[in-house]
Order: C-alpha cells, then structure tokens, then sequence
C-alpha cells in the first residue's frame, strides 16, 4: 500500500511573455486507500495538480518547487523513461473529456489492451482477452468493444477511460472531472462505477470536481483549493456541516437555491493568477475581508481535529 | 387574454442518420409534441440530451423546418413561413445558446456583435444603436469596456452575459434559453439566474428554459415539461411536479440531483440503466421501458400515450 505525499508544490507555467503562478505551495496527503476530494471553481489549480502529479504537465510549465512523494519515491526528480513505468501502471488518470483523451484510429478494445501489452508484457492476443474482460466488467458488451471514439456516446467513452485506468490495478487512481458534460442520470451510473471498482481493487482515489455535493457523497476527506492554493482541508462531516473558510461557506450556499428567494452566487470573478497579490486572494470576493485580510495572507492552521482552514476570522 | 401566447400542436420533427441506402434510419426527434405557453410564463424544459429539447427551440425559431403539426406565434402559423415571412418576427422570438464561447464570431468584438444583432431595428440611427449597446451592457451588470473586447478575452460567466445582451438587442418578447449555466461554474450560476429574473420582470418576458439540471428548474420555472426521447413524459405545475412526481423518469431525474451521501446511495439503487439511444427503438411499448427500473411486459407491448390527470399530463399507464 503507498501513501502519496504532495509537499508545498509550486508550478508556474510562462507564456513567453507573462507568467501564470498557477500552484502556489499545494501541501496534501493521501494515505493508502483514502479517498480524498479536490473542490474549487475552474482556474483554482485542480487540474494542474494531477497534471503535476502524473508529470503530464504542458511544456511551458515549471514545477518551481515541492516534492510529490510515492512513498519514497520523489516523482519530480525521475527522468521521463521511469516515469513512464510509473505513468498508467501505479498512478492512472481518467481525464475531464474521455471522448478527447481518446485515440480516435484506436477502437475501445484496443485502448484497453495496449495497457496491458505496454506495463505487463502480455501478448497481443492475452492482452485482447483481458480487455474484453474488464471492458464488459465496466459495462462495454462485446459487440461494442470494437467501436471507435466517434461512435461511443461520452458516458460510453468515460467507461473506456476507467478501464484503461483499471488495467494494472493501480495504487492510487485520479479521476479529473470525469463526469463534468455527462447527464445526471449517466453520472450517477459513471461515480458508481468508479466507487465500486476502487474498493475492489483497494487503491487510493483523488477525485476532482466542481462539484461539491457529488465530492461530498465519494469521499472522505475533502480539500477545498482556490487560486492556487489549499484554503480548507477536512473531513466530510467537517467541511458539509461547518465548513470554516468563507469561499467554503459559499460554494456550499450556491449549491442550496431556494425557490422564491435570490439565488445565491459569488460575486465578482476568479482571481488573475498573473498578479501575486498581496495578502489573502479571496478577499476581494470576501464578505467578511478587513484590513488585515488584504495586507498579510493567512497561513493553513488547526481548527480541530483534522480540520485545517487559511482565514484570519476563524477564531473569531 | 385567453390566446396563448405560443401554441405548439402536434408537432414532429424527423432526422434521418446518414449512411449506406439500406442503413439510414430515421428517428422522430421531436415526436407529437403539443405545449401551451402563456405571456410572461417561464416554462422548464428537462431531459437528457438527445431528448429533443434543443431542437424543438429550434424549430420554435425557424432554425428548423417542422416535418408536421403546428407553431403559433400570436395567432400567427409561424411552422410555414419562408424565411423572408419569418425575419420581422426574429425581432420577437430569440434565442441564448448553451456554449457563450462557441456562439460568438472570435473575429468581432462583442460590441459589434451586439450591434450587429440590431440590424433588425431599422428605426435606430447609427448612433443610437451606440447609445443602446451602452444601455444593454448596462443592463445585463458589464462595463462599457466590454464593448471593444474579444470573446477570448473575457471569462465564460461575462460573455454568457453578452450573449444575453445580444439577444435583448432587439427587444424580444420570447427567449428560448438552451442551458444558459451549463458551461459556467456554480458559484457564478446565481449571477446569471438573478439576472434572467430581473431582465423578464422588466421587461415582460416569456421564457423556455431548457436544463438537466432539475434544481435549476425548479427555482425559476413556472411550468415544467419533461422529455424523453422526443416525447413529453410528464408535465405539471413546478410544486405539483416537484411534490408528486408520477412518472418514473421524472423521479428518476429528480433522485439524481439529490444532496447528501446516503439519500444518492438510496437513490442509486431505483436509478436508470444505459442511456438514450435515440434512433433504437422497436416502435411499440413506452420508450423508457428498457431503462426503466419498473417495466413491466405490459411496458413492452402497449404504446404509451399522455392523459390528463387533475390538469397534469402523464405518459405512464400505471397512474
């Protein structure tokens, strides 16, 4: 069983012209067989932090510091050949939009069977049999299995990306919005599919989303990121129930529209990630921000047991 | 006041899929569809994709030409109009689309696309159209610098905005509003919502509001319509429909958006099998009974029609 442990990662990605701070010190842990949630609007560094960890970062981007360790293993300092040994076999990513991420001259099958012949040397014709296995394990019949990305529907796709991720059984899997363009009905049948096969297999899940009342009901622990860096970190019970970072309490309110009154939203937009500001990044969209908001930025601390939250209000 | 305000009878729309002579198939897409829509009313539209919502906006805005039945605009056969017929009436039937990045020309600003838009009001001077894209910007809480930028260079939630000020260019009576929020973050979903609500009290709007997203529907819409498949399975005033939904897919729709671990664990358990293949059906039974939880052999055999029940229309013959 392996732990990952992500210590104040920093990633810039420079256009040529400007740079974007886009990981501004991320620090989490996944212990063996957790399943943890990474919340935040679009832009906060959700997706860069698995981009990061799978080292499938754009070529423009920087990791400028931190470690991301695999047990012992210092994932930044491999050379692209280990971690490509690494890469789908004990680390898998599902990505955000299956029917891109796909090889559209592979069909399904194929897909599911290079992974095999790639990581576990089977031959071509035992590495077909496999897929078609897990391919109908993730609920492709057959008659499907030949089919090619353009004639797969998106929640068709996103069980060839799961089982692609599945193949070797990996340690840890992340799950990058994979339901995000889906129909609630087919998301509902996709997050069962990916719940019931990590507990099969026993790896550690990292499961990205907007969505924080689908992240509520996966995992146990749930971090909440915001421009780049870690706001709220805790328990499920700890962060639905009494969240303590503003941005939290907000995100929350968004999701619980009631009929009849305004519905609720955050106002203004989400930061630019050009500029370092000074002091903490939520504040311009803060109810509660005062001087000392603006001026100095809060640093992530213990409210409780497992609950870490960065405000300045929270012992108030 | 008894004449609705848009009136849709009967209507068919039929696709056909392209390939080999012997493999084409055709599908209704939009399959006897009658709605009533009454001035200032906001109506809901849910169902998966492929259900047909978008097409029936569609063809209620002569972007497609109905294979059968009737529009009535006012009065007016809008379903038959050549599209010379049709253009005065744009001025009053719009539309906002799902994806603000790909319904805007990247090569204008967004100030002259709005302007473009209001080549319909003759009676504008070329300054006046100035002064009105100002007023519109206004309107819908952007700066005038927005004017002079480029789709790309604002965020999605600021260009949805534009996207409905574009639409206001003209001082429509009707918009169709095909999953406004669907591309934008939650956290912003309210800003554009607020301001649906706010521009229709103004200025007297009727709305479809088309969303999978059944929360959503229920705070802003009036009535609801929901489809399946091209049909209408279930329609109902928002709290009767909310309250007591009677057919299957409806609370199969609305077990799905529920919050909270245990009642999504719940829900699981009764929720649909596969997904919609529009163009797969036999032709006879419900469309829904291969993914219903609840088919019976009758499901599979009788054709399922809509009846009325205590001003509420159901196709499901258990209710």
């Amino acid at each position: 069983m392996t732990d990952l442990n992500i210590q104040d990662l920093q990633v810039n990605i420079n256009t040529g012209q400007e740079t974007y701070y886009v990981l501004r010190g991320v620090t989490f842990k996944v212990p063996a067989g957790a399943k943890l949630g990474l919340v935040g609007e679009s832009g906060c560094g959700k997706s860069m932090t698995a981009a990061s960890i799978m080292r499938l970062l754009p070529k423009n981007a920087t990791i400028v510091k931190g470690q991301i360790l695999l047990d012992q293993l210092n994932l930044i300092n491999l050379s692209e050949k280990e971690m490509r040994q690494i890469r789908g076999k004990r680390i898998t990513l599902i990505f955000q939009d299956a029917a891109s991420a796909l090889n559209p001259l592979c069909s399904a099958v194929q897909h599911v069977a290079d992974v095999y012949a790639r990581h576990i040397s089977l031959s071509r014709k035992e590495s077909l049999h496999h897929a078609y296995e897990l391919l109908a394990k993730t609920g492709i019949p057959k008659h499907l299995a030949h089919n090619y990305p353009h004639e797969l529907s998106g929640g068709m796709s996103q069980r060839v990306m799961i089982a692609m991720a599945l193949g070797c059984s990996p340690e840890i899997l992340i799950a990058d919005e994979p339901t995000t363009g889906l129909d609630v009905t087919i998301q509902t049948q996709v997050v069962e599919l990916i719940e019931r096969t990590v507990e099969e297999i026993g790896s550690s899940l990292i499961f990205i989303s907007h969505d924080i009342g689908l992240v509520s009901e996966i995992c146990d622990r749930i971090v909440v990121m915001y421009a780049g860096k870690i706001v709220e970190a805790g328990n499920r019970e700890q962060i639905i129930s009494g969240p303590g970072h503003p941005y939290t309490t907000a995100l929350l309110h968004s999701f619980r529209a009631q009929p009849g009154k305004r519905m609720p939203f955050i106002p203004g937009r989400v930061p630019d990630l050009r500029i370092r500001q000074e002091g903490c990044s939520f504040a311009p969209r803060c109810s509660l921000a005062d001087n000392q908001c603006w001026h100095s930025e809060p640093k992530l601390s213990e409210i409780s047991p497992g609950h870490e939250v960065a405000c300045f209000h929270m012992d108030k | 006041m008894n004449t609705p305000f848009i009136k849709i009878e009967d209507a068919v729309k039929i696709f056909t899929l392209h390939g080999l002579a012997f493999r084409r198939k055709s599908f209704f897409a939009i399959d006897h569809v009658s709605m009533e829509i009454k001035q200032g009313q906001t109506i809901g539209l849910v169902g998966e994709s492929g259900s047909g919502k978008s097409t029936l906006g569609r063809c209620i805005l002569s972007l497609l030409r109905l294979d059968g039945g009737k529009i009535i605009f006012r009065g007016l056969k809008i379903h038959n109009m050549k599209a010379r017929e049709f253009r005065p009436l744009r001025r009053e039937l719009q539309m906002v689309f799902q994806s603000p990045k790909t319904s805007f020309n990247p090569s204008m600003t967004i100030g002259q696309s709005i302007i473009n838009a209001m080549c319909l009001r003759t009676d504008l001077s070329k300054k006046a159209k100035l002064e009105y894209l100002i007023e519109l910007l206004n309107q819908v809480q952007l700066s005038p610098l927005f004017a002079g930028k480029f789709p790309w260079e604002v965020s999605g939630g600021e260009l949805q905005r534009a996207g409905l000020a574009r639409a206001l260019a003209v001082q429509p009576k009707f918009i169709f509003l095909d999953e406004p929020t669907s591309a934008l973050d939650i956290s912003i979903r309210g800003q554009i919502v607020n301001l649906l609500l706010d521009i229709q009290e103004r200025n007297k709007l009727t709305y479809i509001f088309v969303s999978h997203d059944l929360q959503l529907i229920r705070y802003v819409a009036d009535y609801i319509y929901v489809m399946y498949m091209g049909q209408i399975m279930e329609s109902g005033k928002r709290e009767e429909l909310f309250s007591y939904p009677l057919h299957p897919y409806t609370r199969a729709l609305l077990r799905a958006t529920l919050l909270g671990r245990e009642e999504r664990r719940q829900a699981r358990l009764q929720s649909l099998k596969g997904e919609v293949i529009a163009y797969d059906w036999s032709g006879k039974g419900c469309k829904l009974a291969p993914r219903c939880a609840e088919a019976t052999p009758k499901c599979f055999e009788e054709t399922q029609f809509l009846h009325t029940i205590n001003g509420r229309q159901v196709r499901c013959w258990r209710v």
